[in-house]
Order: C-alpha cells, then structure tokens, then sequence
C-alpha cells in the first residue's frame, strides 16, 4: 500500500474516523487513546472502541514511539453496550 | 432493585463454573448474560471441549451448553439470559437492560466474565459488507445454520483459523485460500467483497473470515476503575488480580478471558475459585480450587500471573 491509499484506511467505522486524521491527531500531540478519542471521535461509536482501540494503540506506539503498557484504556463509562434510552428513562431510582 | 449474593456477568465457560461453585457454597446467585441463552463460546462451537467439568469431557461446545444450562437450573442458580449489564455503579450496583425493561441488581459481590471479543485489524475494503471476524462466522454456522458465504478466505494463522476454516468448509462453503495476516491483503466489490488479493494474487470470493485471535473485553470492571496492567501475552491491558482473583475493588472479581487470555479449562478453574471465594466457602475449599487452577496454568501462563500478580502488590 502506498502513502495515500493507507491514509484513506477506515480506522473507527463507528464514527467514520481515516488513518489520516488519526495520524495527525498523533502528530499534534495526541498521546493516549482519550486524546486521539476527543480530537477525532475514533471509539465514541456504536462498538466503544472494540474494534478499532487496538489499532490506534499500535498506531500511537509506531508514530509517537509510546510503549504499550504506558497506552491506558479508554475511560470505561457506561453504558458498556447500546441500549434503549426509553429503558433507562423509565428506570426506578 | 433486586438483590443477590453473587452477580456473575457472562454466562460462558468462566462465568458457569462460577455460578456453580457459588450456589454449591450456599449463596443466592443471579447469573447474566446478553445472548439468549448459557454457554457463551461453547454456543458456537462445535469443537469437543476439554477439561472443564468430568461429565461435559469431550462433548462438543454445542452440546456442553446445554448441559450446563441444565446443571445451572439443579443448583438453583437464577439464570438471566437476554440481559444486558451496561453499567457498574458504587456498592456493586448493577445497571441491567432485558428488551425494553430496565432494572438494577445490588450484589454482595460481583464477577465478570464477561469474555472477549475478536481482534479486528482495518485494511483495504475491509468496511465491506463480507467481512466478519471468526466468531460471527460461526454463529452463523452453529446458531443460524446458515452459510456467511460461498468462496471465503480465511485470514489468520492460531488455532481459531483451522478450527474456522475447519467448520466453513465441513458446512459446504469453499475456503479458497487462507492469508497469515492483513499486511498483503486488500478486499474490493461493489456492494460487497467480490474479489480478495493477497500480495499478487486475486481471488474470486465474497467472504472474509477474520481469525486474528482474541482480545480481552473487561468494560464492566474497567467502569468500576480498577487497576490495570499491560500483559502482551494477556491480550492488552487487562485487571490486576491477587491469588483469589479479586480486583483493586471491593466485592468485584474478574475471570476468564475478560481478565487475559485464557485456556477453556483454564477459565472454567478461575470460575470455580472467585465462585467459592464470592460465596464465602471455607478455606480448605478455596485452597483445592486455587491448586486445580494452578495445575491448568501453562509454565508460559503462570509466568503472565506470576508478572501481573506482582504489579498488582505494587
């Protein structure tokens, strides 16, 4: 794959987030899953992150050389899947 | 709000063997899981599974669910399927979902089991309709009995892709070649994957069948903030645990893959002990189960708890 073509790659489909803008989030200074999460949404989607969060990890460690193990998860909120929000409206306290 | 001794999250292989050990030591057990019924994995695959319970030995995953939701309904076990745990919330408050009906569940103590998902790496046409990851062609398989599609490649190189590419083509379709990973690969179609090329070759096939392992799906504890540790060979960044699995949170335990790769008999041993030490089971029982996890470690696994064990006490 050349240099456009793998800038065009999908990274996040949830939230329709290229390697492109990935990568230039990085390039600004993005250095942990929240940031690249916050400039470009990538695993604010439908997934929360399921299948596109590795991908960013080994993208942050390639381009900003950031070992694994210093990459945290993405802060866990809930709701952990999609639900109804009708449901939670009608939740008891 | 209603209320258990015990709330496990997933019903798979783990969250069984914890269910059961927890009734088995008297506790009122509620057990959740989203799917529509118990087995997690073993719902899906048809492979014989080995080394959980003596009486599931050798049955193929199918059928070992099946007897598990039967062994759950004689310990008395309330098994909730269909229920989705979207939130965990202080005092080990549970946020549950079931259609359209919401409601909480308080638990004196809580595990999660709750799995893993499949590893998914992007490459070109991989937003595709056609591409699926292993364990959704084998539910297409297993649950619907239905064909993903006709000419498959099958893309991965662990035992999950024989064991994929295996069942694709018992059911009739046609695995038309298998790639070792995404580097080389490329999908394009109009409207779907119509043709795969793997360096130079092309193929004609409408299916790509992900097999790039697992990774550790712990959302629910991550919630509750506990801590973490990096673990290559867990699967990532994973919930660090002591030696009766309990996390950096009161009353909250994770298991099985959710806490790190792990073996089915494996995970089915972690289940047993958070299961006794949830219930509260006397020591001598908690010790056999902490051995009988100890004999289904590899020497490479126990070195991982071993690593993760030790940034826990840091």
């Amino acid at each position: 794959m050349n240099e456009t073509s793998r800038d065009a790659v999908c990274i996040c489909r949830c939230e329709e987030v290229s390697a492109a803008a990935i990568r230039q989030a990085i390039a600004e200074g993005a250095s942990t899953l929240d940031d690249v999460k916050r400039r470009t949404r990538a695993g604010m989607g439908l997934c929360q992150g399921i299948y596109c969060l590795s991908t960013v990890a080994a993208m942050l460690q390639e381009q900003a050389g950031i070992a694994p193990e210093e990459i945290a998860p993405m802060t866990a909120r809930p709701p952990a899947r999609v639900i109804p929000l009708a449901a939670l409206a009608a939740l008891e306290d | 709000m209603s209320q258990a001794d015990v709330a496990i999250v997933g019903a798979g292989p783990a969250g069984c063997a914890a269910a059961l050990a927890a009734a088995e030591a008297g506790a009122r057990v509620v057990l959740l899981d989203e799917q529509p019924g118990v087995g997690g994995q073993l719902r899906w695959r048809v492979a014989p599974v080995h080394g959980l319970a003596p009486e599931l030995e050798g049955l193929p995953g199918v059928r070992a669910a099946a007897a598990l939701a039967e062994r759950l309904a004689a310990a008395g076990v309330e098994v909730r399927s269909g229920t989705v745990a979207w939130g965990l919330f202080e005092d080990n408050v549970l946020g549950l979902v079931a259609g359209e009906a919401a409601t909480t569940l308080r638990a004196a103590h809580v595990i999660v089991a709750s799995g893993s998902t499949d590893r998914v790496e992007p490459f070109h046409g991989w937003t595709l309709p056609g591409v699926l990851t292993a364990r959704a062609a084998q539910i297409f398989l297993h649950i619907h009995r239905v064909l993903p599609g006709r000419q498959i490649v099958v893309v991965g190189s662990g035992a999950e892709a024989d064991e994929v590419a295996h069942d694709l083509a018992a059911a009739g379709a046609e695995v038309v070649a298998r790639a070792a990973g995404t580097d080389q690969l490329q999908a394009s179609g109009d409207g779907g994957v119509a043709e795969v090329q793997i360096g130079e070759q092309a193929y004609a096939a409408d299916t790509i069948v992900l097999a790039l392992g697992r990774q550790p799906d712990p959302a629910l504890a991550l919630q509750a903030r506990v801590a973490t540790g990096y673990d290559a060979a867990a699967g990532g960044q994973v919930p660090l645990r002591d030696a009766r699995l309990a996390t950096s949170q009161p009353g909250l335990s994770v298991v099985g893959d959710a806490a790190g790769l792990v073996t089915l008999a494996e995970g089915w041993a972690e289940g047993r002990l958070a299961g006794l030490v949830a219930a509260g089971a006397d020591d001598a029982a908690i010790a056999a189960a902490q051995d009988a996890l100890e004999h289904r470690r590899s020497p490479e696994r126990a070195a991982t708890v071993a690593r993760l064990r030790a940034a826990a006490g840091a």
